[in-house]
């Protein structure tokens, strides 16, 4: 008979601990699922806007890239700002051959329509089709470059508003990396 | 918002800016004046007088704007070419006036149409002178 209710209760313990067992599994699983979904970020969900996040963002506007670096996104930036300073360099300098060789076609244009011979009258034209060749070589460099440009700057916006996190100001320490810098250290926040 | 416009502004600014390649005024050159043709020696012969004498004739396609034709001569092609006769208005010419020969010489010819244009400033029609011949090589002996 004791035998019995030792059996009974061992099996009562058994299945007991089984159902805690499963049921903490379960409640495991829902843990683990609610926290995945509290830190799953959605592609173009747009962060809390602070401060800092506006500095940054004016900073951007205008010099694409910094925005940023101030958010603390050095490589990024940088790979930023030189595409868009060289992509703007490129457009401005193919620009300004587009209007030089606009403003020699007008002169050799003047020169043509007065040459009072066919010797020089050719030459003449011959200088103008060489020159509205490259006109139109520059016009394309151009239109390519400034295409590049606004891309990047779009891209730049993008990345800023949606993809690029804040890492905080950067504070200025004397031995940061050594235990007891902290003790002998001052600290001067830099934004 | 201000920085905002600014910003516009400047891209409107950029955009507009960014014209496109004009194309080139039709050439007049080509159809002012034909060029001579079939420029040729018809005979290298002596004058009564004793002087070597080049005879040579050309046509042109179409005369409509042909006023004359100037005639010039080098010894050293492709320079030094010099006017022999201006205001001609014949298509075959006799050239007695050659330079001195010792043994043989060769010369070398070219004969420019002369035409009219309008002038793009006054309106007014002007002198042209026409493309070159094809160079006409020759070659004369002492006798």
């Amino acid at each position: 008979m004791i035998r019995k209710i030792i059996l009974l209760f061992l099996i009562l313990l058994m299945v007991n601990i089984s159902y805690a067992q499963s049921s903490s599994n379960y409640t495991y699983q829902i843990y683990q699922e609610l926290k995945l979904n509290k830190n799953r970020k959605e592609l173009f969900e747009l962060p809390r806007f602070d401060s800092r996040r506006i500095t940054g963002l004016a900073y951007s506007v205008f010099v694409p890239g910094s925005g940023q670096i101030y958010l603390g996104h050095y490589t990024k930036g940088s790979a930023f700002a030189v595409t868009f300073f060289t992509s703007l360099v490129g457009a401005v300098v193919s620009q300004n051959n587009f209007i030089g060789n606009r403003e020699r076609i007008q002169t050799l244009q003047f020169d043509y329509l007065n040459s009072d011979r066919y010797t020089l009258a050719d030459y003449y034209w011959k200088q103008m089709v060489s020159v509205h060749n490259e006109q139109k070589m520059h016009e394309k460099t151009r239109n390519i470059f400034t295409a590049i440009t606004i891309f990047v700057w779009s891209l730049n916006l993008v990345d800023y508003l949606f993809w690029t996190v804040d890492k905080g100001p950067v504070e200025f320490s004397y031995k940061s990396d050594d235990n007891f810098g902290h003790i002998f250290s001052i600290a001067i926040p830099l934004n | 918002m201000k920085k905002i416009k600014v910003l516009i502004l400047i891209l409107a600014i950029i955009i507009v800016g960014c014209s496109k390649t004009e194309d080139l005024i039709s050439p007049y050159h080509f159809t002012v004046i034909p060029k001579v043709t079939n420029l040729k020696v018809d005979a290298v012969d002596t004058t009564r007088t004793g002087k070597r004498r080049v005879i040579m004739s050309w046509q042109m396609p179409d005369t409509t704007n042909l006023r004359y034709f100037e005639i010039f001569r080098s010894q050293k092609n492709p320079d030094n070419y010099k006017i022999i006769v201006s205001n001609y208005q014949s298509f075959v010419f006799a050239d007695s006036a050659l330079p001195i020969i010792t043994d043989s010489l060769r010369l070398f010819y070219l004969v420019y149409p002369i035409g009219t244009k309008t002038d793009i400033r006054t309106g007014t029609k002007v002198s042209f002178i026409g493309p070159p011949s094809d160079t006409l090589i020759v070659i004369v002996n002492r006798r």
